[in-house]
């Protein structure tokens, strides 16, 4: 080796090909791109995990001798299951030959509409799944051996069936608070499991947003 | 970020960031990658800049930040060394430059530490001791030892007498 790393440096960058910049456009399109397929990703996942939940908790359900708790999971799971598959579609189909701030803005209005339906949905399916519970429970063979205990208990009031009302509403706060609160719980859960690509992508908008008014 | 910025504050210091990205990536597609993030980190940081030392300076320091940054990031799931130690992985072959000693170089460049690269890329652009130290956050009392260390080192690089 003759020349020294000096020189090799020197000669090597009087070449003004060696220093062309490439050029500076379509900034974020990579980082849009990874973003958009790392929720993709998790979105499928975590479909999967439903309904694979769905399907595990129904035989573990029967198994305990909890059929209609069973069936109400599953069912709530699958709905669930079907109307977000029917979105991840709908997801699928966003053009990605537009520019990586449509493919963003195009992304972010699925996830919002997604988010909104979701939540309202998580209204209904939080009390159904309690509801399911407590029902379950009630109708099932542990049924008889529950209401022969609150049989020893003074009864007072209106009875319903034998048993005093006053004894369901418990039921029905807590199923009303999670009608209620359903959409705040479904955002908290959203958060814990998908809070960081959600994060990265408002932090990406924002970005691309400030570049385009600069 | 306005084309006026672009021309005006990155364009005529494409070079450094040329040079440094280069010594961070083994393709095109990651060298492209780095380049914009590096554009993008001093449009976004412009308002950071204190005047406290040159632009070309603070643009240097920047670039190197990021391309480690962007080099811990892309490492992570691969590799776990820590930030001063050397790949043990095999660099990929790039054949960036006309000029095929430069080539050569900047391979031996690429098998040195994340710190040394940088180090001894601001001493090919004839940064002083100091600037270097400043630039890379180490003592500038060890850098001139650390650059003949590292010239050392590129020189049996390049003769082949190390892989």
């Amino acid at each position: 080796m003759g020349k020294s790393i000096e020189t090799i440096w020197k000669t090597g960058f009087l070449d003004q090909n060696a220093l062309v910049a490439p050029k500076v456009n379509d900034l974020y399109n990579r980082k849009s791109e990874h973003i958009i397929e790392k929720f993709k990703r998790m979105f499928r996942l975590n479909l999967k995990a439903i309904a694979f939940g769905g399907v595990i908790g129904c035989v573990g359900l029967f198994s305990l001798q909890l059929p209609i708790t069973g069936i109400v999971m599953l069912l709530t799971l699958l709905i669930i299951y079907i109307v977000n598959q029917k979105e991840l579609n709908a997801l699928e189909k966003i053009d990605q030959s537009v520019s990586s701030y449509d493919y963003l803005k195009s992304f972010d209005g699925w996830m919002k509409g997604q988010l909104s339906l979701n939540a309202r949905m998580a209204r209904v399916y939080y009390p159904a799944i309690f509801l399911g519970m407590a029902l379950g429970i009630w109708f099932s063979v542990h049924g008889p051996r529950l209401y022969e205990r609150l049989a020893g208990l003074p009864k007072n009031g209106w009875l319903l069936n034998g048993i005093p009302a006053v004894w369901l509403l418990p039921i029905l706060v807590i199923a009303s608070l999670l009608a209620f609160f359903g959409d705040r719980l479904y955002k908290m859960e959203l958060n814990a499991f998908y809070g960081r690509v959600l994060s990265k992508l408002d932090e990406l908008l924002t970005d691309m947003e400030k570049l385009r008014q600069d | 970020m306005s084309s006026d910025f672009y021309t005006a504050s990155i364009l005529p210091y494409a070079g450094i960031i040329i040079k440094m990205c280069r010594a961070y990536t083994n393709s095109q597609e990651d060298f492209e990658d780095y380049f914009q993030e590096v554009c993008l980190q001093i449009w976004k940081s412009r308002n950071n800049f204190r005047e406290q030392s040159a632009w070309s300076t603070w643009v240097y320091r920047l670039s190197l930040n990021v391309c480690l940054t962007l080099l811990k990031k892309s490492k992570n799931s691969r590799y776990h060394f820590t930030s001063d130690s050397i790949p043990d992985e095999a660099v990929e072959d790039s054949q960036a430059f006309d000029d095929e000693s430069l080539n050569q170089l900047y391979r031996a460049i690429r098998q040195l530490s994340e710190i040394d690269r940088g180090v001894i890329l601001l001493y090919l652009e004839e940064k002083t001791y100091q600037e270097i130290a400043d630039i890379t956050g180490t003592n500038a009392n060890n850098i001139g030892v650390r650059i003949k260390r590292i010239k050392e080192r590129l020189k049996k690089l390049l003769d082949g007498k190390i892989n």
